[in-house]
């Protein structure tokens, strides 16, 4: 008896504890209900995306125009007479002043002067000058901001573009258009908010690559969408062979019902989010062939970009195609025009180079004044550094090579905030050293983002125990150039 | 069991789960996500919170005085003390229900909710220690709950009624309306907020740091025991700015090493502000607009707010109700009440949903149609909504007959009409429109009719854009289209150019098309022998095309067997031997694995026929891309051996080098046989070696690469 009154009194407690317990748990998984990302360790990150943009935006949308491969400044918009009068003299020390140099020419033991094979003439009422391997953009000179004291710290291509395009030279980090997407979100919900066009020139090239696009940490939805040059610009989007837009919408209908049903039991918030995304995908299916369709383009319009804008995959029809993009609501428009790497056989590549790009650059920035965009759009143009101001390997006057310059170089920025018809910056008489206003890579992200409403020191995400954003623990914007 | 002790019974059971509850909710604060009907229980928590007050106070009241109230005061203790505690835990839920709810600042309501929950997790050890009979301890709680019931019950106040609603009424504060910058002074409204924020702490009323108050103008004028704050005789040395402009590690530096710092503009604005005179009344609008200052603190009026409207916002409700997937409707920016209605999906719209926006009528201040088909009916909705400022309606197919609709829009500063095709009237009519500051008419057709409309709208920026003025551009050339550029037996070409209405006009002969030898193209050219294909494309109000080439190469024989006497270099060395006979032509990029590379061993094959064959020519493609290393074959030899000779050398050829650096283009080296009865043919390619000394990399070895042998 006392035995059982024992375990009567065991049993009592355990039964009584164990109830309780489960009480108390019970409840705790009742609250955690109410979590659903309780376990996952994200931060607040939502509520800061509420308060964005932080304040009036400039430019609602960017379309960057990537030189990719780093054309010359000097052969483009930094004009440098005494590098002609001093063809084959050598390179003072005092100016070069110990820059480190590529594997390419730190062998050579002489680092000859080489002057621009093009003329330079001023142009528009800014007075800019400008290489004659540019007519068209010497035609839109004066709604241009050229900036002629980029420097960033890469010196060869791989780092310099991971650098521009994500703000530090290992690639693990988000690019700028995803950081716009977002900090941003989509400005139209039945196109991605961030797209990349590639072209190649004749020069000689440098790979492109998908980490340039990459949403790094973030949300995988942030990612560039490359857009390709087939007859497919946006690869599976297409419905199978057979298959008709009312099966695909009874389909997506029956999925979105079983994954209702799994929602329902589960709560996975995630589920909710691929049914959105199964639904753009369906819009896109609409909305990607109506915005690439150039045959609706006029005929002034095809003549404007020069007609290799009706070739899929030429500068020029990425040039178009990222017209259309940014007017129906893409954030961010990135092209890479491959081909300006001119370690050798400049000149000639230079007028290859500029015959792609120069009429569809400046007819961009034309069809979007034209139709009142201008004034809201950024348009960026410009590669990852700029090249030597002495030969890379033999020199002939008429046959020369540049190598990689970090130190100074050019690149252009139009629209959307920013002043038009001004040089920025000025490099000494060598074109090696910037001796004035200095824009350093990350100031130029951190200005982009302002023009897009954005404060570069509050656009951040928490990764690995640390708050990151695209300008690192830099950046200045460039008050000097905004309107 | 009685009834008393089921009762009592559920009310612990329930204690203990509530705890599990809350502790669970305020660890996982920032991450809740509340179904809506659990928002309703939160907006109780005022109503709730009424009963823990009372019940906490009359158990305490039965608690230190069990005598007075003459009742069953044990049990009648534990059923006031659980449900008050019950009662507690249900206002602490709500509570943190409600904080999830927009519209809260988490470090306003953070103490509140902290003393809260303190009073919940205390009130429940009082009732436990109670039950325990160790009442030195729950007498010790009892006391700090009900100090704590009074401290959250303020703090609470002060949330809902606003910051020290109790005491306010004892103080007399200067309340500071937002302003423009036209109305803002530039003390009160640039430079006290700064104060306010990172000096006042230390010099203020009951805390007078350096004996210097900072709180009113009279003391910084006074100063402390440095001397005045600011110096109206001797600006450059105010007190502010000297101890501003000590370096961080100085002792004197202010704000002291620590404490929140002044930003760089901060800093700059507080030394313009004083360097300018230091005025305490001035309006901003009176200083020199150039001026530092002046620029410094425009930043910070226009971050806020760049044009203020009379009407007030429409409710998130109402906005959110108004997107759908092809209709975006958002604020201009942040905090505006102006909206930006932007519509997309031109298949999807439909001109009836405009009215859907009569909601928000007053709001729309930015509307854009680009792309939509609008008929010029719809225009008339488009004037229902006084406050645009920008209209687009680039491309709508407007013909702006009844423009003049518009013409009432008085802020309405911002039109385009580009694209579309304007009538005569719809030019009339925007002669009137002299409210507009910018106006896109380009429609490459109107040139006289846009000079004439500047001429009208004096203040008027009009974009004519691209005019087409009979400038000849050049054709880009047309496409060749093929499978194979070798083929056995024939290969079919094709010809495309992307402007529908070209002449492409095409020759065979290796001769440059022109008006006199060509043949116009019209469907698929069927090839059976090596041909170069030279086509151009030509079409009225365009200069002719440069011309584009394709060369092919009938490979009719391939031998049964063969073998490469050294192997290609690691880095491109393809599929093999077998890349030489695949029919796959590399192109200039000799990375692809289409070509084979040889440096260090000259390229040697061997190939031979079962039978034996009567042999034509045979020929090598090659590959010169000078920049890379990779040069013509210094040396190019040729053996064959027929059914009753051994092996004879019949073609040596010394390729001609380049002399400087050009172009990769593709080179093809062909050996005459002209021979019957061949058994097999051996062949040697020698890399270049030295590269010559123009080239950078003098002294070292050259390259051969080759993608395709030919054998006819």
């Amino acid at each position: 008896m006392e035995k059982e009154q024992f375990e009567y009194g065991l049993n009592e407690n355990r039964r009584k504890f164990l109830s309780k317990v489960s009480l108390g748990l019970g409840s705790v998984a009742l609250g955690s209900l109410l979590i659903p990302d309780l376990f996952k360790g994200k931060s607040g990150e939502d509520a800061l995306m509420e308060a964005l943009p932080h304040f009036a935006p400039k430019a609602k949308r960017v379309i960057y125009l990537f030189q990719n491969g780093a054309p010359s400044q000097l052969e483009t918009f930094d004009y440098k007479p005494l590098l002609n009068q001093q063809v084959g003299q050598e390179l003072p020390d005092s100016i070069r002043a110990g820059q480190r140099l590529t594997g390419m020419t730190a062998g050579q033991s002489s680092f000859p002067l080489v002057g621009s094979f093009f003329k330079f003439n001023q142009y528009g009422e800014s007075r800019a000058w400008i290489s004659e391997a540019f007519p068209h953009t010497a035609k839109v000179v004066d709604d241009i901001c050229i900036i002629k004291s980029m420097h960033t710290e890469a010196i060869n291509h791989d780092p310099a573009l991971t650098f521009f395009q994500t703000g530090a030279q290992v690639g693990n980090r988000p690019s700028m258009g995803a950081w716009l997407s977002y900090g941003l979100g989509s400005e139209n919900s039945n196109l991605p908010s961030f797209c990349v066009l590639l072209s190649r020139g004749k020069g000689n090239g440098q790979g492109v690559y998908s980490k340039l696009w990459t949403n790094g940490f973030l949300d995988s939805v942030h990612q560039g969408v490359q857009f390709s040059a087939s007859e497919d610009p946006v690869l599976y989007l297409k419905d199978p062979k057979g298959m008709n837009r009312e099966d695909r919408r009874r389909m997506l209908d029956k999925l979105a019902e079983l994954n209702n049903m799994n929602y329902e039991t589960f709560g996975d918030p995630e589920i909710q989010a691929k049914i959105q995304q199964y639904e753009m995908a369906f819009r896109m299916q609409t909305a990607v062939p109506e915005v690439t369709d150039i045959k609706s383009e006029p005929d002034s319009i095809i003549k404007m970009y020069g007609p290799d804008c009706l070739i899929p995959g030429t500068y020029a029809a990425n040039c178009l195609l990222a017209r259309k993009l940014s007017e129906n609501g893409v954030r961010f428009v990135q092209l890479y025009h491959q081909g300006w790497d001119a370690h050798d056989n400049l000149p000639n590549q230079m007028v290859g180079q500029a015959k792609d790009v120069d009429q569809a650059s400046a007819a961009l920035i034309t069809d979007l004044k034209q139709r009142g965009l201008l004034d809201e759009t950024l348009v960026i143009w410009g590669g990852e550094f700029g090249r030597t101001n002495y030969c890379q390997g033999k020199i002939q006057v008429d046959n020369y090579g540049r190598d990689h310059h970090p130190r100074a170089f050019s690149i252009w920025m139009a629209g959307g905030g920013v002043k038009s018809g001004m040089v920025y910056g000025e490099t000494d008489e060598f074109g090696y050293n910037i001796v004035e206003n200095p824009v350093h890579v990350h100031d130029f992200q951190a200005t982009i983002l302002h023009l897009m409403g954005i404060d570069h020191e509050r656009l951040t995400y928490k990764h690995l125990g640390r708050r990151y954003r695209l300008t690192d623990v830099h950046g200045k914007v460039v008050k000097d150039i905004l309107v | 069991m009685p009834k008393n002790q089921k009762i009592f019974a559920i009310l612990e059971n329930s204690l203990i789960a509530l705890h599990g509850l809350i502790l669970i909710l305020v660890i996982g604060q920032d991450h809740i996500q509340l179904p809506s009907f659990l928002e309703v229980v939160g907006r109780m928590h005022p109503l709730l919170l009424h009963f823990p007050i009372v019940m906490l106070f009359l158990a305490a009241l039965l608690f230190w005085f069990p005598d007075a109230l003459g009742v069953n005061s044990r049990n009648a203790m534990k059923w006031l003390l659980l449900s008050a505690l019950f009662f507690t835990g249900m206002t602490v839920l709500a509570g943190l229900f409600l904080s999830v709810e927009d519209g809260y600042v988490k470090e306003d309501f953070e103490n509140h909710q902290w003393t809260g929950l303190l009073v919940f997790w205390l009130g429940t050890l009082w009732y436990w220690f109670w039950a325990k009979e160790k009442l030195s301890i729950a007498k010790g709680l009892s006391l700090v709950v009900l100090a704590l019931v009074l401290a959250t019950g303020h703090l609470g106040a002060s949330l809902t009624h606003g910051e020290d609603f109790l005491f306010a009424p004892l103080k007399s504060e200067r309340y500071l309306p937002q302003v423009s910058f036209e109305e803002a002074l530039a003390f009160d409204h640039v430079i006290k907020p700064i104060l306010d924020q990172k000096c006042i702490s230390c010099h203020k009323e009951g805390k007078v740091k350096g004996e210097l108050r900072m709180d009113e103008v009279q003391y910084i004028l006074k100063g402390g025991e440095m001397g005045p704050a600011i110096d109206m005789q001797d600006l450059e040395n105010s007190q502010i700015l000297i101890h501003i402009l000590y370096p961080l590690e100085d002792e004197y530096h202010m704000p002291p090493k620590g404490k929140p710092q002044l930003t760089e503009t901060e800093l700059a604005l507080i030394q313009s502000w004083i360097l300018d005179s230091a005025h305490f009344e001035k309006k901003l609008t009176a200083y020199n607009p150039e001026s530092e200052f002046i620029a410094l603190s425009k930043e910070k009026f226009a971050s806020k707010d760049i044009k203020s409207y009379s009407f007030e916002a429409a409710s998130t409700k109402t906005i959110t109700g108004l997107n759908n997937d092809y209709r975006k409707v958002v604020a201009i920016y942040p905090d505006s009440p102006g909206l930006r209605v932007t519509f997309f999906g031109k298949n999807q719209f439909n001109p009836n949903t405009i009215d859907d926006l009569k909601k928000v009528k007053e709001q729309v201040v930015e509307l854009n149609f680009q792309n939509m088909p609008l008929k010029d009916e719809d225009l008339q909705k488009i004037a229902n909504y006084p406050n645009i400022e920008l209209l687009n309606l680039n491309f709508t197919g407007i013909e702006g007959n009844n423009l003049r609709e518009l013409k009432n829009l008085k802020n309405l500063t911002h039109l385009s009409l580009s694209g579309n095709p304007l009538s005569e009237a719809a030019f009339e009519s925007l002669k009137d429109f002299s409210q507009l500051k910018n106006l896109y008419v380009w429609t490459n057709k109107n040139a006289d009719a846009i000079a004439s409309l500047k001429s009208h709208l004096p203040n008027t920026n009009i974009e004519g854009g691209f005019q087409d003025n009979g400038t000849l551009y050049q054709l880009n050339a047309p496409q060749i289209e093929f499978e194979k550029s070798i083929f056995t037996d024939n290969a079919e070409v094709t010809l495309k150019h992307p402007i529908g209405t070209v002449k492409i006009f095409y020759t065979l002969d290796n001769t440059m098309p022109d008006s006199s030898n060509h043949q116009v193209y019209s469907g698929p050219i069927s090839l059976n022998k090596n041909t170069t294909l030279r086509a151009r494309a030509f079409a009225d109000g365009w200069l002719g095309s440069t011309e584009k080439q394709a060369v092919f190469f009938s490979s009719k024989i391939q031998p049964d067997s063969y073998k490469l006497t050294f192997p290609p270099s690691e880095s491109y060395k393809g599929n093999g031997a077998l890349t030489l006979f695949d029919l796959e032509k590399g192109d200039e990029d000799f990375g692809t694995g289409k070509w084979l590379g040889f440096q260090d061993t000259p390229f040697e094959i061997q190939m031979d026929f079962k039978s034996p064959q009567s042999l034509q020519n045979i020929a090598f493609s090659t590959l010169a891309a000078v920049g890379s290393y990779i040069f013509p074959p210094s040396k190019v030899e040729v053996w064959i051996k027929t059914h009753n000779t051994d092996w004879k050398l019949i073609d040596t050829q010394k390729p001609e080098q380049p002399t400087g650096n050009r172009d990769r283009m593709l080179q093809m080296f062909e050996t005459n046989i002209n021979q019957s009865e061949v058994t097999a043919i051996k062949a040697k390619l020698t890399p270049v070696n030295p590269l010559p000394k123009w080239h950078p990399g003098a002294g070292s070895k050259g390259w051969v690469f080759i993608d395709e042998i030919l054998i006819n």
